[in-house]
């Protein structure tokens, strides 16, 4: 090394820093991210959970910082942070004097807790959830105002147009997977939501503005998604040794998410008998054996090295999990039947190469419901009601 | 996880938090992303932590997990930022600055184009050994090789850095 340009690199050395308060900073999000999982079994890092609760306003804060978190920290956090005012503004939809202080305030606080790409992406796409959230709720109350309407479809596409930059910057970064996995995320709340926003317009409901948004948005996302899987099966076994561990960690990580959804909304169901109508609950079950033999392919795929398939067939799992989860919610907030809205297609919209190389043939019959592939190798769950 | 386990996990972050954050700055020429690196580095390590697995060499280890999670992202093409020109605290001002805050960035913006020159397993062992300041043995623990290997490496991107910068 010239001696000059050897000098020019400890020059250089010593001009970067980490200043004392962007470490303090970056010292507490990592504190509160170990306080987090210290009562969990598996370690879950300090991820973009919100969740909007008309109900349980003070609940819905609760969740929206972190999960899980021990709940006397996450109520001194909440109360430091937001005082009494935003946690009622957390119940609000727009027409509500507090709704202001809601989008503007609370969700920029929760915005600012967001330290990776990833989560930030994650973010912006549970937003978008929360406007589709609200104009459920406004149409089931006292039906959408045509300003109303114009101002959540406005939001909602502000945001899924945020959360398809996003994602496209996590590609172009090389974070393939995690571009994937928020895309897929996105989708499954996506066809949840048009699902639900769909049954609250053929009972009157004025939500066409808003579900005609949602029907763009889920097009172009489920197409993108669609490429990044196929983007990734592509990959197959290609990689030294560093990428290999790198891709089985990424699947592991995908299919202990489908694994632990699952056990989650398991365990919701069974805690509260009537959260949902008993058909749609035998749908629900469907929906989760299959998600379970989507993780179990995924394995199977992860030991015989397909990272690429692995990981696909994971992230098909966890879409088809959170869009359960989000109609089993809708379901119990809004008191509306969704049992006709459990028709999982596991696969997603029509895309290039969703990863369908693995083919599950012949159908399984769970109670009153059925499970079949076509052709295609995708996945339908249809109940008979 | 034991209230040890934590206690060294947040002293190692006091420790190496900057030196990591330095090695990050040099390998990806973006404050903002060196610090999300950081935290992801220090997450992942948290995790490894929690699951009960030994760390022999914590230095070396963070090294580990912070040299793979850039390599994860080396896909994206290397741009000289212009976040390298600017002050922690401001905008580049050419009018304004002093004399002083301009050789700092124009040294910068002469560094981050030389290291953008190189390929990423070359500016990974130059920015170990030049700014880290990682010996040859320190250096192959961190990459899981020999310090025979870190040497050869290590006289290849000296080399690549010359040809790049004196073309003949």
């Amino acid at each position: 090394m010239e001696e000059p340009f050897s000098h020019k690199l400890a020059a250089a050395r010593e001009s970067v820093q980490l200043s004392p308060q962007r470490k303090e900073a970056l010292k507490q999000r990592l504190l509160a991210m170990i306080d987090s999982t210290a009562d969990a079994a598996a370690p879950v890092s300090l991820g973009w959970t919100l969740r909007h609760s008309k109900q349980r306003p003070g609940l819905s804060l609760l969740k929206l910082i972190a999960s899980p978190m021990p709940v006397l920290v996450a109520i001194s956090l909440a109360v430091f942070v937001f005082g009494g005012t935003s946690l009622a503004a957390e119940g609000t939809v727009p027409g509500d004097a507090l709704y202001p202080m809601k989008v503007n305030v609370n969700e920029k606080i929760v915005e600012a807790l967001q330290f990776t790409s990833e989560s930030r992406a994650g973010y912006e796409a549970q937003v978008a959830e929360r406007r589709l959230e609200e104009a459920a709720e406004l149409a089931v109350s006292v039906g959408v105002e045509s300003d109303d309407a114009e101002e959540l479809s406005e939001r909602f596409t502000e945001h899924a147009e945020m959360v398809k930059e996003k994602v496209r910057k996590l590609s172009e970064g090389g974070e393939v997977r995690a571009a994937a996995d928020v895309a897929s995320r996105f989708e499954a709340s996506l066809r949840a939501h048009q699902a639900i926003l769909k049954k609250l317009e053929a009972r009157g409901g004025s939500v066409t503005k808003v579900g005609a948004a949602v029907r763009t948005t889920l097009d172009d996302v489920a197409n993108v998604r669609a490429n990044l899987e196929s983007s990734i099966a592509a990959r197959g076994t290609a990689g030294d040794e560093r990428e290999h561990r790198s891709s089985r960690s990424a699947v592991e990580k995908q299919q202990r998410s489908a694994i632990q959804g699952i056990q989650s909304l398991r365990a919701r169901l069974a805690s509260d008998q009537n959260l949902v109508a008993s058909d749609s609950s035998v749908a629900v079950a469907a929906q989760l054996k299959v998600a379970e033999e989507l993780a179990a392919r995924s394995k199977v795929q992860a030991d015989a090295g397909a990272y690429g398939e692995a990981f696909n067939l994971a992230n098909r799992a966890v879409r088809l999990v959170e869009e359960t989860r989000t109609l089993v919610e809708a379901e119990g907030r809004l008191k509306v039947d969704l049992g006709s809205s459990f028709k999982a297609t596991s696969g997603g919209a029509a895309g290039a190469g969703a990863g369908a190389s693995s083919q599950v043939s012949g159908s399984v019959d769970v109670t009153s419901t059925s499970i079949e592939a076509d052709a295609d190798g995708e996945l339908e769950v249809e109940v008979d009601l | 996880m034991n209230g040890t386990t934590k206690e060294e996990f947040l002293a190692a972050y006091e420790r190496y938090a900057e030196p990591i954050y330095r090695h990050c700055y040099f390998r990806v020429s973006s404050a903002s992303q060196a610090e999300d690196l950081v935290q992801e580095t220090f997450t992942k390590v948290w995790q490894y932590l929690s699951e009960g697995k030994p760390v022999e060499n914590m230095r070396a280890f963070l090294y580990r997990v912070a040299t793979n999670l850039i390599i994860d992202q080396s896909r994206r093409r290397r741009e000289v930022s212009l976040e390298a020109l600017q002050e922690a605290d401001g905008s580049f001002q050419p009018s304004t600055d002093g004399h002083r805050v301009v050789e700092k960035k124009v040294l910068m913006s002469e560094v981050h184009a030389a290291l953008g020159l190189l390929r990423e397993d070359e500016r990974e062992i130059l920015v170990m050994r030049y700014i880290d300041d990682l010996g040859p043995q320190e250096i192959a623990e961190v990459l899981g090789t020999s310090a025979n290997n870190v040497s050869v490496r290590l006289n290849r991107a000296v080399k690549a850095l010359r040809a790049h910068l004196n073309p003949t």
